[in-house]
């Protein structure tokens, strides 16, 4: 890792306007409202949910609670994170292509993201309805944006800490962890612009405990208002992330309120898409916060006013 | 057109929106009952006066503010009326009345005698309409502001009775000791009303209940 050049507000800002409202799907969320994206695996191996919602049918089930819960996006994934059995393109299609069509069946309004670092992935999911590619390993195959730009659906710009997908950061070393997410998610997000992503369909992500140590992790929330600064709507991925299990020593089940304490902060500093497993719990966290800033109104104003 | 006229409404903050937030809309029935009061008081009138309780007795001039309560909302010009004076100033800001409009306040210890030659002078005017900005019991339940007093429910019953009747005599037999007890405060301005009435008033309720613990009444009331 080298050491990047300090990014500054003023270099970046201009690519969009800070805080403009973000189109994905049918929806347009403004820039003071906060946005729950829940995690729906198809997965056998995940490391929270080991299985669940694995079957079509269960998956489907989990799709229907969390856009009950107030979810507006929902992110499929057909390959867990770490490293585990080996899933070929095929057996990652045949997993969520199917539940992607399903979804766009039931809930036309809900924003259909998709978790794969495969363009040929990417590019089946798309013709089955997705709004949006969570490019969670990086840029790792580079003409996945390419497939962002070409179905006009948006693109998350992740910092992998520039490690191959499903690989763990083994003694990684950062000069200025921040400096080295920031210069390269906007290096990602300015090539999907350029490739035609819409710049209002593109989000970036710092990566919590991707290449990365728990003080990275924490670090990176430390400093996220610096992110947000770049102009580009930021999404946090933190639940129940190691990072959260070494800051208590617990192991996942055992996350969530270290989970919502990360989201709450996140949140403060600006962050506009929560990543969660916990639906319910990391919307009302969100939702307190707002109304803290006073970006959002009561739901209820008696108290004292009788 | 110069018998006064009278229109009761609380002096509740949540019946402002942007005070109730997200809550506004559950009480719709109250504020359309007030709304519709507030309209039809204007259509008989020739000029507002806006009566509530207040910490002087005399006249007043300024414009709402919710800022005191978080919200940084206010009308056009002049200084903060006391809250009952506010909601009324608010409430005829909704509509589009140019009537003349005045603010009185009146001490919430100001005895039945006091008020009632206030509310006599006041309707001395030909064709006032009062607006009577003003609660029953803030003790109806055991979440109100006061807490539960078993008398609060008996008193405000009388009080809605007495609207409901047109009945100046009733209102101003209600008792100042058992108004301030109950945390009554719209004993006061009720008695003022009476006063500008010298005969029964046609009048109705058109809303009576203490969802969150303090006495709301809507009453209308036309000098017949």
């Amino acid at each position: 890792m080298t050491a990047p050049v300090p990014v500054t507000r003023r270099q970046y800002g201009g690519r969009m306007e800070l805080g403009g409202p973000l189109r994905l799907g049918r929806r347009t969320f403004g820039p003071t409202e906060p946005v729950v994206m829940a995690i729906v695996n198809r997965t056998p191996d995940s490391f929270f949910d080991r299985g669940r919602t694995y079957a079509l049918d269960a998956a489907l089930d989990r799709v229907d609670q969390v856009v009950d819960e107030g979810a507006g996006i929902v992110d499929i994934g057909g390959v867990k994170a770490a490293p585990g059995d080996e899933v070929s393109a095929d057996e990652e299609a045949r997993r969520v292509v199917e539940l992607v069509e399903r979804v766009r069946e039931r809930h036309p309004d809900v924003v259909i993201s998709v978790d794969t670092y495969r363009a040929e992935v990417g590019e089946l999911v798309c013709r089955a309805g997705a709004d949006l590619l969570n490019d969670a390993w990086g840029g790792w195959e580079p003409e996945l944006a390419e497939v962002a730009a070409r179905h006009g659906v948006g693109l998350v710009c992740t910092h992998a800490g520039h490690l191959p997908p499903r690989t763990r950061p083994h003694r990684v070393q950062y000069d200025d962890v921040v400096a080295d997410v920031i210069s390269t998610v906007v290096g990602l997000a300015e090539r999907a612009v350029s490739l035609g992503v819409r710049a209002d369909a593109v989000l970036i992500d710092p990566g919590h405990d991707f290449g990365k140590n728990s003080r990275h992790s924490l670090e990176v929330t430390r400093r996220l208002g610096e992110m947000v600064d770049t102009g580009w709507p930021v999404l946090v991925a933190l639940s129940r992330k190691d990072f959260v299990g070494e800051a208590l020593d617990l192991p996942t089940d055992d996350r969530l309120e270290g989970t919502l304490a990360a989201t709450a902060v996140s949140a403060f500093l600006g962050a506009r898409v929560f990543r969660a497993h916990d639906v319910e719990a990391t919307r009302r966290v969100v939702r307190t916060v707002s109304a803290v800033q006073g970006s959002a109104d009561l739901v209820v104003g008696r108290r004292g006013l009788a | 057109m110069s018998r006064p006229s009278g229109a009761v409404v609380p002096s509740a903050p949540l019946l402002v929106p942007a005070l109730a937030g997200g809550s506004a809309h559950l009480d719709a029935d109250l504020r359309e009952a007030v709304d519709t009061a507030v309209c039809q008081l204007v259509d008989w009138s020739e000029s507002i006066v806006v009566v509530g309780c207040a910490a002087r007795t005399g006249a007043y001039t300024g414009t709402w503010d919710w800022s005191g309560f978080g919200v940084q909302q206010r009308g056009p010009d002049g200084a903060r009326l006391p809250l009952s004076l506010g909601i009324g100033a608010w409430l005829l800001d909704q509509l589009p009345t140019q009537l003349p409009r005045s603010f009185f306040g009146v001490r919430e210890d100001e005895t039945a005698e006091a008020c009632r030659l206030l509310g006599e002078a006041i309707g001395q005017e030909p064709g006032t309409g009062l607006l009577i900005v003003a609660d029953g019991s803030a003790r109806r339940d055991v979440k109100a502001p006061g807490h539960l007093d078993s008398r609060a429910e008996p008193f405000d019953r009388e009080v809605g009775d007495a609207l409901r009747e047109g009945s100046p005599e009733r209102l101003l037999a209600l008792s100042v000791e058992d108004a301030r007890e109950l945390l009554a405060q719209g004993r006061a301005p009720w008695q003022v009303m009476a006063g500008a009435f010298d005969g029964p008033a046609r009048a109705s309720v058109s809303y009576d209940a203490a969802p969150y613990g303090v006495g709301y009444f809507v009453s209308s009331w036309a000098g017949s």
